[in-house]
């Protein structure tokens, strides 16, 4: 069964839409890549199918089931904006996920703090962005989710940070589960991609296995991206 | 899973709410031991007696505003602002939710409203015995006068919770109502608000309009004295009951298949 699958998917925002009859199948063990500029949709998407934004048509289901409480026990969503408690301390908020989240492993989380240097007992509201960032990652990946689901996860972190996320959701590989990353960042991450998807103006122009792409236009992804979306 | 949520909300709260309190309850014992020293002369100890006075009368409205500002603040950011983010991903359900910020709220003016009397009678001189000696009168008057008084005196206690709980839901209500604009949506809370308040008063004018030209004598006369009061708080309690029923079912409509997180 398909880990994530939508039909129809619409949203307007007024008069706005910003999706357009998305239809769309995601398997178990793979790694999507959600590509598209800035306002194409993504995060839109991303929100629909964490059951943060009502579609206006169209129907989403992860494992098989419609948004809500039991999808989003398997479910790990990192968002593109800071969503921690300002007064946590980091030790805090990993006791938080895992007070609610069955499988977050802790030690998982511990072994991820030390190697990007963080320390449990700073307050989040000391952090600055990019650090936040970087622990909010650390928070959705000591999941063993069926599904990641990362919003821009390396947009705001430095380049040697942007290498361990994506070592990171390499290795955590696992067949279960799917990770789909929406990302304009392109060049960054097309090595780890199984799968591809191009959002433009709310509509999927390509849907396909990286690799058939690449040998179907005789060109890396990056460069596709930058054809599909010329300006 | 409500237990986890109530937890931290009251952790989140507390850090705010548990300190002021101690400041009113100290402050309010040092203004009262300025008072009990005598000035005999000496104008200037009536300074800060006066302070204190004033310090202790602002903690007090102070009190009031921040349990109003906490539970806008604690509904708006931590459920539709950024923090939402999180609290919407969690493995709860919408109930849940409403129900973990709704307890934590009332909680908080309760034992605002028992601080605050605590300080007062700290405060003033002499009138703490005055005021435990008024409690014992007032509970004595109110109860044992037959098991139909005291039931109709439970459900007018209870009565004046819910209206609080209804208070409550009427800002996670507006708040929740606002995710209908795209824009300034602080600023379409606030004229929900507004609406839904004034809709109230309508309702309840005219509900007790209907109850005043309807002639019920003829079974009212025949019912006992006991039962009458009964009656009467149970029509109280059940009018504050369906308002927060309503105001409830409307904010989990709203946060549960309306949801639209900026």
């Amino acid at each position: 069964m398909a880990i994530l699958e939508c039909s129809g998917l619409t949203k307007r925002y007024g008069t706005r839409l910003a999706l357009d009859r998305v239809s769309l199948t995601i398997e178990p063990g793979r790694i999507v890549g959600l590509l598209g500029p800035n306002g194409s949709g993504k995060t839109t998407f991303l929100k629909i199918c964490n059951g943060l934004l009502t579609p206006s048509n169209g129907t989403v289901l992860i494992d098989g089931v419609a948004p809500g409480a039991a999808t989003k026990s398997c479910v790990s969503f990192l968002p593109e904006r800071t969503y921690l408690n300002d007064w946590m301390t980091v030790a805090q908020i990993i006791d938080f996920f895992s007070d609610f989240y069955p499988d977050f492993s802790r030690e998982k989380a511990y072994s991820m703090l030390g190697s990007l240097n963080l320390s449990s007992r700073d307050r989040l509201k000391t952090l600055s962005k990019g650090t936040k960032e970087k622990v909010q990652l650390i928070l959705v990946m000591a999941r063993q989710a069926k599904l990641y689901l990362l919003d821009e996860p390396i947009g705001g972190v430095d380049p040697a940070a942007r290498d361990y996320i994506l070592n990171t959701i390499i290795k955590n590989y696992n067949p279960e589960a799917s990770v789909v990353l929406s990302t304009h960042l392109i060049a960054d991450i097309e090595t780890i991609l199984d799968d591809v998807i191009f959002l433009k103006d709310g509509t999927v122009t390509h849907a396909a296995a990286a690799d058939e792409l690449r040998e179907k236009n005789n060109m890396s992804i990056d460069g596709l991206f930058r054809e599909v979306f010329k300006c | 899973m409500l237990g986890k949520l109530l937890k931290y909300e009251f952790r989140s709260t507390g850090r705010v709410f548990l300190p002021f309190y101690g400041a009113l309850v100290v402050v309010a014992i040092v203004t009262r031991i300025l008072n009990s020293v005598k000035p005999s002369g000496r104008v200037g100890l009536i300074a800060p007696q006066l302070i204190g006075i004033v310090v202790t009368a602002l903690m007090l409205g102070a009190v009031c505003v921040i349990a109003i500002i906490l539970t806008i603040q604690r509904f708006n950011r931590n459920l539709l602002g950024d923090e939402g983010y999180l609290m919407f991903t969690l493995p709860v359900g919408t109930d849940s939710l409403i129900w973990s910020k709704l307890i934590v709220s009332v909680v908080w003016f309760l034992l605002s409203a028992v601080f605050g009397l605590f300080a007062i009678a700290i405060l003033t001189p002499n009138l703490t015995r005055e005021i435990l000696k008024g409690i014992g009168v007032l509970f004595r008057d109110l109860f044992g006068h037959g098991a139909a008084r005291d039931f109709s005196t439970v459900i007018y206690l209870l009565s004046g919770v819910l209206s609080v709980v209804w208070a409550v839901l009427s800002v996670y209500t507006a708040g929740s109502l606002a995710m209908l604009v795209n824009r300034r949506r602080g600023l379409a809370a606030f004229g929900f608000w507004i609406g839904i308040t004034t809709v109230a008063q309508i309702i309840g004018t005219l509900l007790l309009t209907w109850a005043t030209h309807i002639d019920y004598s003829a079974w009212w006369n025949e019912l006992s004295y006991g039962t009458r009061e009964v009656l009467g708080s149970l029509a109280v309690c059940a009018t504050a009951l369906v308002g927060s029923a309503a105001l409830y079912i409307i904010t989990r409509v709203m946060l549960k298949r309306r949801l639209n997180l900026e």
